[in-house]
């Protein structure tokens, strides 16, 4: 058995999809060349209000309450793609028809989806679901069901031999659209499958030939064909065409989250999240490039509403230089992510809920003041880079991370820095307690000073505001690095202690240097 | 019986105390990594306020930077918003914070810090949220409306995350569940050629602190908590 989808004024229903509230009123659709632009397709409405197709726009304009749209090729590719992905989510063997119709080989699915009456109401359920109001018929050869996808509404379920009997009343336009062929038949008074199906076969094909004798076959239901299965591309994109041009990012952000919401619901039908949007705005300035921005994410997600968030966080760092004319949103599929719960998790923020913070305080502090710092493999003093912060349950999965016995996971990292002194070498505790490390506390950039020196050894120093004699010192410490880099350092290091005006003493870490001879403060231990 | 005492004896088994004010039930603690400090005050509530203050070279970012520590060990996932951008990764390291598991926010002004912290504390999920106004003038500190520390408080109270805020001076103040002021920190040092390694290894080899707790609301066993700090600077790779 083989099911069809069918979705009727689908020029219509492209556009609709993305404005629900166009749903309960008349629309035309205009096609063609400006100025010349004709009505190119119709809902059920705008024909009771009395449009029809090949209408000149002006005249169409005339209808109250008809609601004009230019056609949009890349809305009807979003709405066939979408309608491709509600076929895939029932089976593999998908064969696309044509843009408005897909054909679904039902063999072995009752096993998992029950009857077929059950099987062609979950089909038309998830077709809803992203945004598309089909006809479903279920017959036993591709052409019966798709024949009577077109001529039935709702839902449809034609038992094996009796296709003849159901087709009788169906209109021959729905058989052939070649309109000679049609209207040699009208001339004959034949106007439906019932009337077709009863001429003698070698008659037809006498007088219609091979063509004619093929659709003889069809209008009787008895043509079986093999199924023309398509390759299948992953592929999630949406795109809205603006009449007008969006100036603000408010406006921007109803568009963005329908393009999302209809990735989304296709995103769920696969069983699929992505891990990466793309957005391209075309926008309304001569020789403007398109704004493109890319959100990459941690990890895989298929909330529409946190990806708007996301992306107009992104858009308000980034936002485009004109107004939008055409929005194409792009979702890289991946697989969902899998969350194993449990009562003795470590404390940890909701993957989700923890990319959306970072994205509204990279908002406030900048995207490279957010994350987590990695010590670099070098003797350069204050060598790191700060990496992207995800949630301690990604971090699992990365590379690195082994499982070690008793269950517990931890990560196969060299130290890169100096590890603390080993405990032979620490000050031995006394009984006021453990020992913890001394702090420092860096200063980005260093603090120049001016340093008086006293046998070789700095003994007054004044930076910031504060001055004073140099009461404890220790040092020096040479290093130099990167010789060969223009980056270079070689330095001469001292810790030195001040007494404050509280008669506290302050250990700052000072350093001279060598290439210009300027003396630093580096930092204070705290 | 009055109207309390019959709710009391219905809900009785449920909920323990209907009645009782949040502050005043006994709050979870954890360990800051300073045995002595634990000892002797309990450790950080979570839920919660703690607030280290003291004049530089006090210890207090030492004592962060332990706090951090133990939590990561305990494989929470931590934050720290750094007003003045002055955590040294390296220092952090030293002190053993896991730093995957450390999201840092580099602020740099006081108006970014809170409310990099607002975010991350509405966020939720976080073990210790630090946030180091150390750099800040004491002016501006104290211009910080009450209320935004209340807000941070009103906003953690039901949950396990601990706050911890690491300044010159208290900033707040009644917000705070566990307030310890920094004093007297005696260091150790290295003079030149005396020291068993090469002189310049080691130059600050140690220091001793001393805390004061101002304000707890859990019992402590002493007011004073002592504790030693070491130093892991020993530099690598000498120059002779």
């Amino acid at each position: 058995m083989f099911a069809s989808i069918f979705i009727p004024h689908f020029h219509v229903q492209a556009l609709v999809r993305n404005e629900p509230e166009l749903l309960e009123k008349a629309v035309a659709v205009v096609d063609g060349t400006p100025p010349i632009l004709k009505v190119f397709g119709v809902n059920d409405a705008a024909v009771r209000a009395g449009v029809e197709l090949g209408m000149p726009r002006l005249k169409v304009e005339h209808f109250f309450a008809v609601v004009v749209r230019q056609r949009s090729a890349a809305q009807e590719t979003s709405a066939h793609a979408a309608l491709l992905d509600c076929a895939n989510a029932f089976s593999p063997r998908v064969e696309d028809t044509a843009p408005d119709t897909v054909v679904i080989d039902l063999e072995g699915l009752e096993r998992l989806f029950g009857s077929y009456h059950q099987i062609a109401a979950q089909i038309y359920d998830q077709t809803i679901l992203v945004g598309l109001q089909p006809h479903v018929a279920v017959a036993s050869n591709p052409d019966a069901a798709i024949h009577a996808a077109r001529g039935f509404e709702g839902i449809l379920v034609v038992p094996r031999g009796m296709e003849r009997e159901r087709f009788a009343e169906l209109p021959l336009s729905v058989l052939s659209s070649n309109s000679d062929f049609l209207e040699t038949l009208h001339r004959w008074g034949i106007r439906t499958f019932g009337t077709f199906a009863k001429l003698p076969r070698t008659k037809v094909a006498e007088r219609l030939g091979q063509e004619g004798a093929h659709l003889h076959k069809l209008s009787r239901g008895e043509l079986s064909r093999p199924l023309n299965p398509y390759k299948e591309s992953l592929r999630f994109e949406e795109t809205m065409e603006l009449d007008h041009a969006i100036v603000l990012l408010e406006p921007l952000t109803f568009v963005l989250s329908r393009l999302l919401d209809q990735i989304c619901r296709r995103l769920r039908v696969r069983n699929r999240s992505t891990h990466e949007i793309r957005v391209t705005l075309d926008l309304d300035e001569r020789g403007a490039t398109a704004h493109e921005r890319v959100l990459r994410l941690p990890l895989p997600i298929c909330d529409p509403r946190l990806l708007v968030k996301l992306l107009m966080l992104d858009l308000e760092s980034h936002p485009p230089k004109a107004g939008v004319v055409r929005a194409r949103v792009e979702a890289i599929p991946t697989r969902p992510r899998t969350v194993q719960n449990g009562l003795f998790v470590p404390l940890a923020p909701e993957a989700e809920k923890l990319e959306l913070t970072l994205a509204r305080i990279a908002h406030v502090v900048g995207q490279e003041n957010v994350g987590y710092p990695v010590l670099l493999d070098t003797n350069r003093p204050d060598a790191f880079r700060v990496e992207r912060f995800t949630s301690a349950a990604p971090l699992l999965k990365q590379e690195g991370w082994r499982e070690a016995p008793g269950w517990s996971l931890k990560r196969n990292r060299p130290r890169l820095t100096t590890p603390a002194a080993p405990l032979a070498q620490r000050p031995l505790l006394s009984q006021e307690g453990t020992s913890s490390n001394i702090a420092f506390r860096q200063f980005r950039p260093a603090l120049e000073a001016t340093v008086q020196l006293r046998a070789g050894a700095p003994s007054w120093i004044a930076f910031r505001g504060l001055f004073g004699a140099i009461t404890t010192v220790s040092g020096p410490w040479n290093s130099s690095g990167d010789w060969w880099r223009e980056d270079r350092w070689d330095r001469e290091e001292w810790d030195i202690g001040i007494e404050s005006r509280t008669n506290s003493l302050a250990m700052y870490r000072i350093y001279r240097d060598c290439a210009s001879n300027r003396w630093f403060v580096d930092g204070v231990y705290d | 019986m009055s109207l309390r005492a019959q709710l009391e004896t219905v809900l009785g088994g449920r909920i323990s105390t209907p009645f009782t004010d949040l502050d005043k039930r006994v709050r979870e603690t954890v360990s800051t990594g300073i045995t002595a400090f634990d000892a002797k005050t309990g450790g950080l509530p979570r839920g919660a306020i703690t607030e280290i203050f003291g004049l530089p070279s006090t210890g207090k970012t030492s004592m962060l930077l332990s706090i951090l520590a133990a939590a990561t060990a305990r494989e929470e996932v931590c934050a720290l918003v750094d007003s003045g951008d002055a955590f040294s990764p390296e220092s952090g390291d030293a002190a053993g914070i896991d730093l995957q598991r450390l999201l840092w926010v580099r602020c740099h002004n006081l108006d970014h810090t809170l409310k990099a912290a607002d975010l991350l504390l509405q966020g939720g999920g976080f073990g210790v949220v630090a946030l180091d106004v150390t750099d800040v003038p004491a002016e501006k500190l104290q211009s910080v409306p009450l209320a935004t520390w209340f807000r941070f408080q009103r906003s953690i109270e039901k949950t396990p995350t601990i706050l911890t805020i690491i300044s010159q001076e208290a900033v707040a103040k009644t917000c705070t569940a566990l307030a310890v002021k920094m004093a007297d920190c005696e260091f150790r040092i290295a003079e030149r050629k005396t020291h068993a390694l090469p002189s310049h290894s080691v130059l600050l080899t140690g220091a001793a602190a001393t805390g004061t707790v101002i304000r707890s609301r859990q019992p402590i066993e002493s007011q004073y908590v002592r504790f030693h700090l070491y130093s892991s600077f020993s530099r690598p790779g000498a120059r002779s």
